[in-house]
């Protein structure tokens, strides 16, 4: 599945963690929103649970949006950027 | 990311946390997410930090290095499938000739009968009688399979089918730019020749993981002769698919015309034949341009992530899950001859 995340993170050695931890998941669209493309529903449990262990429950806040693929093809946007990233594979 | 192929000439691999960096000319060109990693292909000149090697050893991740024009160079070795019993049945069954010849068999008939039911559908759609009569000698050849009594006669049927297959090639290309006239390889000689070349390395690559993945030895085949460095099992088990997944690959880029003859490369006066393997790399008469190579790969990806039906009762997979199944029935078919292993049969 297609999983969107966004995150506010006060602390920066906490949000530093959580961006590394995100980049091995998906791309970085924006300063705190993350597309991660073809998570199985492990992979998703796996990288929510590292990053609740990185926050401050009290101030912090993520929020993840699972996507299906209809969605995705309704995708619009303005100014710099490209579609979302959908495969399971890369090329380069 | 399940599966990333690097294709960037000169691009170097660093690893940060869980992700990759391709870094070319000392600038960081791309960042992967590199969790969930099953498969990196590297191709022609590409190079890793030591960081890298470790999280693809860490991470059981199937590393296959190949040339620009799909030559299978080298693998990461990781240690050994612990499944000794399984391996040890390989051996002994498929030493025993006669199980030997019958599992040939199975093989064969699976692939001719792929290949006729290729033709039959292709036939139908443009109303072609060649293709029609070339399917229906393929079938009566699938028949004649069991009554064949020994490796030698039905390598010599098998290439018998394939060479009524080849002939016919030409009909099923709808795009004027390109001309087949037989197959050839060692080198290809035209650009349909190297397509077909690419596309089977890439799937016997596809087989040879799959067959690793569930523990069997990949040197130990019986319709191909055992021969040093020569997986010979993933040649058997690929015959398969080498029509239905391969060839259609390479027919669709064809006859959809995403491919032009613009995308080749051709070397005027190559010599007729190579003193050395070398020599052949260096002088090939045709290649890929790279920008075609990408287009290449990526049509092969989405066709191995195609959402397939399988088995019975039937379950939702994709064809790269399709060949690890196989390569499962494979094993205990060798573990228990009861259950006898079936080729897949391809239908439209």
């Amino acid at each position: 599945m297609f999983c969107l995340v966004c995150f506010d993170i006060v602390d920066d050695r906490s949000r530093q963690r959580v961006v590394k931890v995100l980049k091995s998941y998906g791309e970085r669209v924006q300063k705190s929103v993350f597309e991660c493309p073809g998570l199985s529903e492990e992979r998703f449990l796996k990288m929510k649970n590292s990053l609740e262990d990185m926050i401050d429950v009290s101030e912090d806040t993520i929020r993840y949006y699972h996507l299906c693929k209809a969605c995705l093809r309704r995708f619009e946007f303005s100014g710099i950027g490209g579609k979302p990233e959908e495969g399971t594979f890369r090329i380069l | 990311m399940e599966s990333i192929y690097v294709l960037e000439p000169g691009a170097y691999l660093r690893r940060e946390g869980r992700s990759l960096k391709v870094v070319k000319g000392g600038k960081v060109i791309q960042e992967i997410p590199a969790e969930g990693l099953k498969k990196l292909m590297l191709v022609g000149y590409v190079s890793l930090s030591g960081g890298v090697l470790d999280f693809l050893i860490q991470n059981r991740v199937e590393t296959v290095f190949i040339t620009p024009s799909g030559r299978f160079r080298a693998r990461l070795a990781l240690d050994e499938h612990r499944h000794v019993a399984l391996r040890k049945a390989q051996y002994v069954r498929l030493s025993e000739p006669g199980f030997a010849l019958n599992t040939a068999r199975i093989i064969v008939q699976g692939k001719i009968g792929n290949m006729a039911r290729f033709l039959l559908l292709r036939a139908r759609q443009y109303n072609n009688e060649a293709l029609r009569i070339g399917a229906v000698k393929l079938k009566s050849l699938a028949g004649a399979v069991r009554g064949i009594q020994n490796l030698d006669m039905l390598r010599g049927l098998e290439g018998n089918a394939t060479r009524i297959y080849f002939e016919l090639f030409h009909y099923l290309i709808r795009n004027s730019l390109f001309e087949f006239h037989g197959r050839n390889r060692r080198p290809p000689l035209d650009p349909v020749n190297a397509m077909l070349s690419f596309v089977y390395t890439l799937l016997t690559n596809e087989v040879l993981s799959a067959i690793k993945t569930c523990g069997l030895d990949p040197y130990l085949g019986c319709l191909h002769e055992v021969s040093y460095g020569r997986p010979s099992l993933a040649c058997d088990l690929v015959e398969e698919y080498r029509c239905f997944l391969g060839d259609r690959i390479v027919l669709g880029l064809i006859n959809r015309k995403a491919v032009t003859p613009d995308d080749f490369v051709f070397r005027k006066n190559s010599p007729d034949n190579y003193v050395t393997e070398e020599e052949m790399k260096a002088k090939r008469p045709v290649e890929m341009k790279p920008s075609m190579n990408r287009v290449f790969v990526k049509s092969y990806e989405r066709v191995m992530n195609k959402r397939i039906r399988y088995g019975n009762p039937p379950i939702k997979t994709n064809y790269r899950m399709l060949i690890l199944h196989q390569s499962r029935a494979f094993a205990r078919y060798l573990e228990d001859p009861e259950t006898p292993y079936v080729p897949f049969e391809w239908e439209a």
